[in-house]
């Protein structure tokens, strides 16, 4: 067994956290992406109302971590943290602000150091200058590497799904084992299937709140759907340090480098300000190309809801087609949705922009 | 034609721009001087005074309006030489006025979905309808909950004037920092704005002065409360809060609660309770649904309840300090046990329910929000800790479409008859 292997698991709810910190504390990170059925008795599906996201329901799934990570990126993320905390389940609520300014940097550096003692409360090593940079370093590779991977793979259907599996790694996986991973096994299949043509289908975009499931992408492929561009929570939303980066000497200036590489990533629908936001948004449409958008997001994800005007605007402006599918969290697309996508294909080939 | 439908037929047509007339508000605001109410109906005088004087001023743009969602203390803006304007509470407005059904409407055009927040989608169907005084600038407060920040964002974006967004520490680590943080926030706030508002220490010791008056009677007010029986309607109660969000720092908030502390003086020295038979108390968590409705005349003429207090009346913050008024104006904020964890609403609810000698706990779990129906699972599980009966009441504040006569009548006879046991 690798000594990485041995690691304490840490979850992590929101793509904001900066996951080098837990794993210079001696944890391996990694995102929640589990099936929705919550089992622990503590939290039947009564204790939580129907009208309630249903990722937060999925984080509260027991399982074997030493501890979870919350930020207060949601109304509902936060009352996850209040249901976890009553089962004595060790718990951090890290306090993300929604703006980018240097006193919310300032702010935000001092939340992760209360978050880093709290990983020496629960059990993991203080976290130190030296023992950052190297997990920064490290997860800037995966980060680079991975980057490149995606970049290589673009326009390509059938490398989606491998694509889809590659990122989950990265989220759900130590860095150290995905790093092996896509030595061997992605290199591999990736210049076996590079061969595929994607001709004749429609190119996509493909945004939302979570990760996509499998059952949409498979859904899409079989709808002759070609994904040129994503933008999900924890996806393409993530970049490497810049080129010249230079890991600073002294802890609390590493820390506000890693800070400000947080706060600075493509904002998601929770962050202030708008323009920002719509700004990254309208390139990634522009550049990728699509010829429609597919907009995917939870049931009762406030922010997912208030980013349907937005993306409809921008759709309106480069005169693209827009669909805008709800589900519940990791459940399987209905024939309802398929039919749907069915409908959003023929808009699309028809020249029927909505 | 009643006047509920000569507005909402105006609404549809020209006879909108003159809702949007300051010499509207004006007229009315004259009309309501010669106004002599009944004795006890002077805090509803006042109330209506202050509205349409807000109006009045909000639509002359003498002064900048300022935008915000309900729980910026409006002494903030008072204090910065803005006019407050909670859109949240003139949903609640049209909602009273039957008029929610069109703003809502025109909310789900603009491709808002009807999972949002009612308030939210209220406000922005008034927002599109261009029925509500333009904001000069829009300041957001990241408590209590999501909506209210996107709302406002995008209420910036259609107006195209600037936003500020100010950040709440979340109460869990270190508080006194947290105040300290947030003092200095509001001081770089009160700079930041200084060339779009008028920013004066006279000013400042004003609101602040009329503020902590007001706050005196306000405590005056919740103290007569817990006589039994109640001197004070729980439904009016809920309607009134919205004088303690927006008009704290103001003469009119200071003179509302001041008639108010002396209408219920007298009910109670007379013995002249609002309902003549009181059979149980109770405690109302979260805001009712203000369209017309029968929910509280069930309660209170069928069934003898009287909603003795209601956690929105709290007072749970301290006096503000004209020597630092951006300290204390930050702790006011942080005081508030709706924002944080949902622990300290459970125990808030506690203790008011024991102050207030209670039968049980009604919780109105307002369809689109997420934050108070979150917390239900603890304020259920620690009610009956205490041997304290509790129902959460589904529906909606602003959407009537979302309430189910039928099913609401049911379940609170099921409640009362738990009471009665």
């Amino acid at each position: 067994m690798e000594k990485w292997e041995k690691r304490p698991w840490i979850d992590v709810t929101c793509s904001y956290i900066p996951v080098e910190i837990i794993h210079a504390a001696g944890f391996t990170p990694r995102r929640v992406v589990f099936p929705v059925e919550v089992k622990n008795k503590a939290f039947s599906p009564a204790s939580l109302p129907v009208n309630f996201c249903s990722y937060v329901k999925a984080c509260l799934h027991p399982n074997d971590a030493a501890g979870i990570v919350f930020t207060t990126c949601c109304d509902s993320m936060r009352r996850g943290y209040d249901l976890i905390t009553t089962c004595k389940k060790p718990a951090f609520l890290l306090d993300l602000p929604r703006s980018l300014t240097s006193r919310t940097t300032d702010y935000y550096q001092e939340q992760l150091l209360h978050l880093a003692n709290w990983l020496v409360e629960i059990g993991g090593k203080p976290v130190t200058r030296e023992s950052l940079a190297n997990s920064m370093t490290l997860y800037n590779n995966l980060k680079y590497q991975l980057n490149n991977h995606l970049q290589e793979s673009n326009n390509i259907w059938e490398f989606v799904l491998e694509k889809q599996k590659l990122i989950q790694a990265f989220l759900t996986t130590s860095p150290e084992e995905v790093l092996k991973q896509l030595k061997v096994n992605f290199w591999a299949a990736g210049l076996k299937e590079k061969g595929a043509s994607s001709l004749k289908k429609i190119p996509i975009l493909l945004s939302g709140t979570t990760l996509p499931e499998v059952s949409i992408l498979t859904n899409l492929m079989e709808s002759n759907f070609n994904l040129v561009a994503l933008d999900f929570c924890g996806e393409a939303r993530f970049t490497p340090l810049a080129d010249n980066f230079s890991f600073s000497a002294n802890f609390f200036e590493l820390l506000k480098d890693l800070t400000l590489t947080y706060l600075n990533k493509p904002p998601c629908p929770r962050m202030v300000f708008q323009e920002r936001r719509a700004a990254y948004l309208a390139n990634l449409l522009l550049s990728s190309k699509a010829k429609g958008v597919i907009y995917y997001s939870l049931k009762f994800c406030d922010h997912g809801l208030y980013e349907v005007p937005l993306w409809r605007r921008i759709c309106q402006q480069q005169k693209t087609a827009f669909l805008h599918l709800e589900t519940e969290y990791q459940s399987s697309i209905s024939g309802q949705l398929g039919t749907r996508l069915q409908a959003f294909k023929e808009a699309i080939q028809g020249r029927f922009l909505t | 034609m009643n006047i509920k439908e000569l507005i909402a037929r105006n609404l549809q047509n020209k006879g909108i721009k003159y809702f949007t007339r300051p010499s509207f508000y004006f007229l009315l605001k004259i009309l309501t001087a010669f106004w002599r109410p009944q004795k006890g109906r002077w805090p509803q005088k006042i109330s209506l005074s202050f509205y349409l004087d807000l109006l009045h001023r909000a639509y002359r743009k003498k002064q900048p309006v300022v935008w915000t969602n309900v729980y910026t203390p409006p002494e903030l803006i008072w204090a910065l030489g803005g006019i407050p304007f909670m859109p949240e509470i003139f949903a609640a407005v049209a909602a009273s006025l039957g008029l929610a059904p069109f703003f809502l409407k025109k909310a789900g055009e603009a491709w808002y979905s009807t999972d949002l927040c009612s308030f939210h989608r209220g406000a922005l169907g008034m927002m599109h309808s261009r029925l509500v005084p333009p904001p000069d600038l829009v300041l957001a407060t990241s408590q209590l909950c999501d909506g209210a920040v996107k709302f406002l964002e995008a209420a910036s974006a259609f107006y195209q004037c600037p936003f500020y967004l100010l950040h709440i520490p979340y109460p869990v680590t270190s508080p006194a920092k947290a105040q300290t943080w947030l003092a200095e926030e509001l001081t770089a706030l009160a700079r930041d704005l200084k060339p779009l508002l008028l920013v004066m220490p006279q000013t400042i010791n004003k609101v602040a002065n009329h503020s902590n008056q007001a706050r005196e009677h306000l405590l005056a007010v919740n103290q007569l409360r817990q006589q039994i029986p109640s001197p004070y309607r729980g439904s009016e109660a809920l309607s009134d809060v919205t004088m303690h969000l927006l008009a704290l720092g103001t003469t009119y908030g200071t003179a509302f609660y001041r008639h108010l502390e002396d209408n219920l003086s007298e009910r109670v020295k007379n013995k002249r309770p609002v309902l003549p038979q009181q059979k149980y108390r109770l405690l109302w968590l979260h805001f009712r649904p203000y369209y017309p409705n029968f929910l509280f005349d069930f309660l209170e003429k069928h069934h003898g309840a009287a909603v003795a207090f209601e956690e929105v009346n709290a007072v749970t913050w301290e006096k503000l300090s004209v020597d630092d008024f951006w300290f204390s104006l930050a702790a006011k904020i942080l005081a508030n046990p709706l924002w944080g964890p949902a622990e300290r609403r459970v125990v808030q609810a506690v203790s008011l329910a024991r102050l207030y000698q209670v039968h049980g706990v009604i919780h109105f779990a307002q369809g689109g929000c997420r934050q108070s129906n979150g917390s239900v699972f603890l304020l259920r599980e620690t009610l009956r800790r205490h041997k304290i009966p509790f129902l959460n009441l589904e529906g909606d504040c602003i959407d009537e479409r979302n309430f189910m006569a039928g099913q609401t009548m049911t379940r609170l006879e099921s409640f009362l008859e738990l009471l009665e046991g």
